[in-house]
């Protein structure tokens, strides 16, 4: 079985802004459930500590909120990307994925490949 | 841009003391509600639905506690909490406190006037154009102010600190490695000044022969 790890905050907000990004305004308990479908059982957090991420994301420009009605009829906050927001998260991708190929390519050298 | 937003963000919300609590508790609040809701669609009893929603928000103390770090600057609150507590204490035990400032007080006026006192007698160098290269013809320390002239008699013999003026003119023509050997007059005389045209009160002040290149030597005017 897997180790179940913290998600570290940085990534956390990477995958909010990614979750905004495809599925457009969205309040703070469905960006949790969209999230934790896809992380599953690989990684577990508390889904509270999505809210000061939220923040966070919000003080930065990145995310506009504002109240407004959800589907059953309670008061809820909605998360939308901004301007900012979008240019944040492909700089960002662009980043994970560098860091991702080089990784990868480094684990794929053999012995032999370096003698 | 971003940090420099955020931090405006963060001090906007300090100075006016804006705590995002209502917002972050209807937040919660909100989120257990929904989940709790599809939990019961999923087949649990309210009571249970609603449990288990708790639980995977996790602890809410640490949110808050997370949340209100991003919120304003904590470094700066949890500074001014214990500026706060730190006077309440002293307000609790006036002993102590008049003890630790009167400490404080004494300390810090002592330390003050030994430090003026060492920098006018042994840091600071005289007001003159190049005060290294002055220097004092003689071996007492008896100069400027002192009238008593002694030389040569009773236990003060051997002395050599008060010249007469035939003596410093030979010196003068005498000396090369100095530039210049001013001369002053031993004691001094007291004098009334008043400024031309003013009509209060004369002031006293101390006067005393120089040779004609004094201020030259010293490189001040007059």
């Amino acid at each position: 079985m897997k180790e179940k790890r913290d998600v570290q905050q940085g990534t956390l907000a990477l995958m909010v802004l990614k979750t905004l990004q495809v599925l457009g305004p969205l309040h703070g308990y469905g960006i949790a459930r969209r999230i934790a479908q896809i992380r599953e059982q690989l990684l577990s957090v508390n889904q509270g500590t999505l809210y000061p991420v939220l923040l966070r994301l919000e003080q930065e420009g990145a995310v506009a909120s504002e109240w407004g009605p959800s589907e059953n009829n309670r008061r809820a906050r909605f998360y939308r990307l901004t301007r900012a927001g979008e240019k944040l998260l492909e700089a960002e991708k662009r980043d994970w994925e560098q860091t991702a190929a080089i990784i990868a390519r480094f684990f794929e050298v053999k012995a032999q490949d370096l003698a | 841009m971003r940090m420099l937003n955020r931090l405006f963000a963060r001090v906007w919300n300090f100075a006016f003391g804006r705590r995002g609590d209502e917002r972050l508790r209807e937040e919660l609040e909100g989120y257990v509600a929904m989940q709790a809701q599809e939990n019961v669609r999923a087949g649990m009893t309210p009571t249970e639905a609603r449990r288990q929603a708790l639980l995977k928000l996790g602890a809410v103390e640490a949110i808050r506690e997370q949340y209100h770090e991003e919120e304003g600057l904590p470094l700066l609150e949890h500074l001014l909490h214990d500026v706060r507590y730190a006077f309440r204490q002293l307000r609790k035990s006036p002993g102590f406190t008049l003890t630790a400032v009167l400490t404080l007080a004494l300390g810090i006026g002592a330390t003050t006037a030994i430090f003026t006192l060492v920098q006018q007698v042994m840091l600071q160098s005289l007001p003159v154009d190049r005060p290294d290269q002055l220097w004092r013809i003689g071996d007492q320390p008896h100069c400027c102010h002192w009238a008593g002239y002694s030389q040569d008699s009773d236990d003060n013999s051997g002395d050599w600190n008060l010249f007469p003026w035939e003596a410093y003119k030979l010196f003068r023509a005498n000396t090369t490695g100095f530039q210049n050997l001013a001369a002053f007059q031993a004691g001094n005389v007291g004098l009334a000044v008043r400024h031309a045209g003013s009509s209060g009160p004369a002031e006293t002040a101390n006067g005393e022969f120089v040779s004609g290149n004094f201020f030259q030597t010293l490189g001040v005017s007059a």
